[in-house]
């Protein structure tokens, strides 16, 4: 039976806090994580039919946020990069932001399987659908992505 | 450090979930769940009729439209913007007005426009209680809840009169006899007194049942449609068994159809198929398929995958003419991906666009860095 609306809404307010954080590991604005996270839910309410089971919506939702933030991002590489360094000038001044920008430092391929993986709990398998990419190459940028982010706390200090 | 504290350590480095997400999130939820009230009332009234004709009902998809005619009415509330319903003028000959009107006792039903391009069947037709004299009032027209009051205000009448449309159970249309699925059933309240009309939607797709598997039709010529009634109450007036119209959609099915070009070796690996390319004046609809052999899987690196993945998400549409204009604005769409039996990594996409108003003699659809050709030869609409 197709997931209805009302389901798919109650599921996808429950992902609130995936949803930011797969978002926030693409898009540095929260204003931008705001509207990708807006247009992910209408994409998937407006699909949500075509899904089986409830059981499927958070890897689904999560696939159409990625989507739509690497779309988000493509276009704003497109228009404008002055902005956005006037955007984010400012060093981070605390425990958390240093670890925000030790996290952001990574190759995007890096860090997007590792917070879907470790952090969200998605099994190899789904972070391989999700990202498109064989799930050995996902195995290895997991090693990958925790060598080096050991490597910057180092440096780092944090 | 173990995957605990490595987990522990990366959800310090994220700030709280900031408000404006959560305003977003909420706000999107609102608005769907306001939709979807007006489709659970219409599911519990079915319910009702079911108790009453012991009858096991299935819903038929619903969507959340709005706007009158064959296309507004169907997608312009889900994008807001006529852009998305923009048709050719000639799209004007293919729409059949007025197909049939029945009455069954206070009830009054009437197909009032169809168009069949050859892949979709859109239908909207009304339904009237012929006693009442007052138009619905402005406040009702513009109510958020419109479709919950065209709703309750046809089952009303269902249940006064003891018939329904079989396909208000169903979700079916008989064409040339096959029972074919409906898409969507959308409703609004109409202008005149009494009356409440629907749209369908219908993807031409029927449950083969030797086959055990939906099979598409395309048919062309004369078609045969019927919309069933069913009664719940003795009738000793001979009511009508349900509403039965002709049309004459020609060559719709081939005249639009482009013959599918060899398949496309992408200059990364894989190789593109497109199994179908229809170019309406109401729609155009591309099917392909992207198999990339199982040697050069791990050739893909992500960003070209994601390239051609987010594209068939990109409202924008990634079909361009030779001059590199974009062609049409990709109204909808579906697709996936999957390791099939030998390994291969397979992508199949179905986009649907607005039409344009003319095309070079080879068009692209846009894959990441790469162009893929579709020559439109001699059915250049």
């Amino acid at each position: 039976m197709p997931v209805q609306t009302d389901a798919f809404v109650q599921c996808a307010m429950e992902l609130q806090r995936t949803l930011y954080r797969v978002a926030k590991t693409l898009l540095r604005s929260d204003q931008d994580c705001a509207d990708a996270v807006q247009e992910a839910m209408l994409k998937g309410i407006a699909g949500a039919g075509r899904l089986r089971e409830e059981k499927f919506v958070k890897t689904w939702l999560t696939r159409i946020l990625i989507n739509t933030c690497k779309d988000m991002l493509r276009k704003q590489s497109r228009v404008q990069t002055v902005e956005l360094l006037e955007d984010y000038p400012a060093p981070p001044i605390n425990p958390q932001a240093a670890l925000y920008e030790a996290l952001s430092s990574l190759d995007e391929a890096l860090r997007l399987p590792m917070v879907l993986y470790y952090l969200e709990g998605f099994t190899v398998k789904e972070v391989s659908d999700m990202i498109a990419v064989p799930e050995g190459t996902v195995k290895r940028r997991l090693w990958n992505a925790r060598k080096e982010m050991r490597e910057i706390l180092k440096e780092e200090a944090i | 450090m173990s995957d605990q504290g490595f987990k522990k350590l990366l959800e310090s480095a994220f700030p709280d979930t900031p408000d404006v997400v959560i305003e977003r999130m909420q706000t999107v939820s609102q608005q769907a769940l306001q939709h979807k009230k007006a489709k659970r009332k219409k599911l519990m009234s079915r319910a009702l009729l079911a108790a009453l004709i012991a009858l096991t009902l299935t819903g038929a998809a619903a969507s959340v439209l709005n706007h009158y005619g064959v296309f507004g009415f169907g997608l312009g509330m889900m994008y807001g913007s006529e852009e998305y319903y923009y048709t050719l003028p000639e799209v004007q000959d293919m729409v059949h007005y007025e197909l049939c009107t029945t009455q069954v006792g206070t009830m009054e039903w009437s197909v009032r426009e169809a168009i069949y391009d050859g892949r979709v069947l859109r239908v909207v037709y009304a339904v009237r209680d012929t006693t009442e004299t007052k138009p619905f009032t402005q406040q009702q027209m513009n109510s958020e809840n419109m479709q919950g009051i065209a709703s309750d205000y046809y089952y009303a009448m269902c249940q006064r009169e003891g018939m329904y449309l079989a396909a208000d159970g169903n979700g079916a249309i008989a064409i040339n006899g096959l029972e074919v699925n409906l898409e969507s059933v959308l409703y609004r309240l109409g202008e005149q007194p009494g009356e409440v009309l629907f749209w369908i939607d219908c993807r031409m797709e029927y449950y083969d049942q030797e086959a055990q598997q939906y099979t598409s039709i395309q048919p062309e010529g004369v078609i045969d449609l019927f919309l069933a009634f069913r009664y719940t109450k003795e009738r000793t007036d001979n009511p009508p068994d349900g509403m039965h119209f002709i049309m004459n959609v020609k060559d719709a099915a081939s005249r639009y159809a482009v013959e599918p070009p060899a398949p496309y070796t992408l200059k990364i690996g894989g190789v593109v198929r497109f199994t179908d390319l229809h170019f309406s004046p109401a729609t155009v609809y591309i099917t392909y398929s992207i198999t990339v052999p199982k040697a050069q899987v791990s050739d893909w690196d992500e960003d070209a995958l994601w390239d051609i993945h987010s594209e068939y998400w990109s409202r924008e549409g990634n079909l361009m003419d030779a001059n590199g204009k974009p062609l049409g604005v990709n109204t909808t769409g579906w697709g996936g991906l999957n390791i099939d039996e030998y390994g291969d990594l397979c992508l199949r996409y179905h986009t649907e666009y607005t039409p344009s108003d003319a095309y070079t003699d080879t068009i692209y659809l846009i894959m990441g860095d790469e162009k893929v050709p579709i020559p439109m030869g001699y059915a250049n609409p």
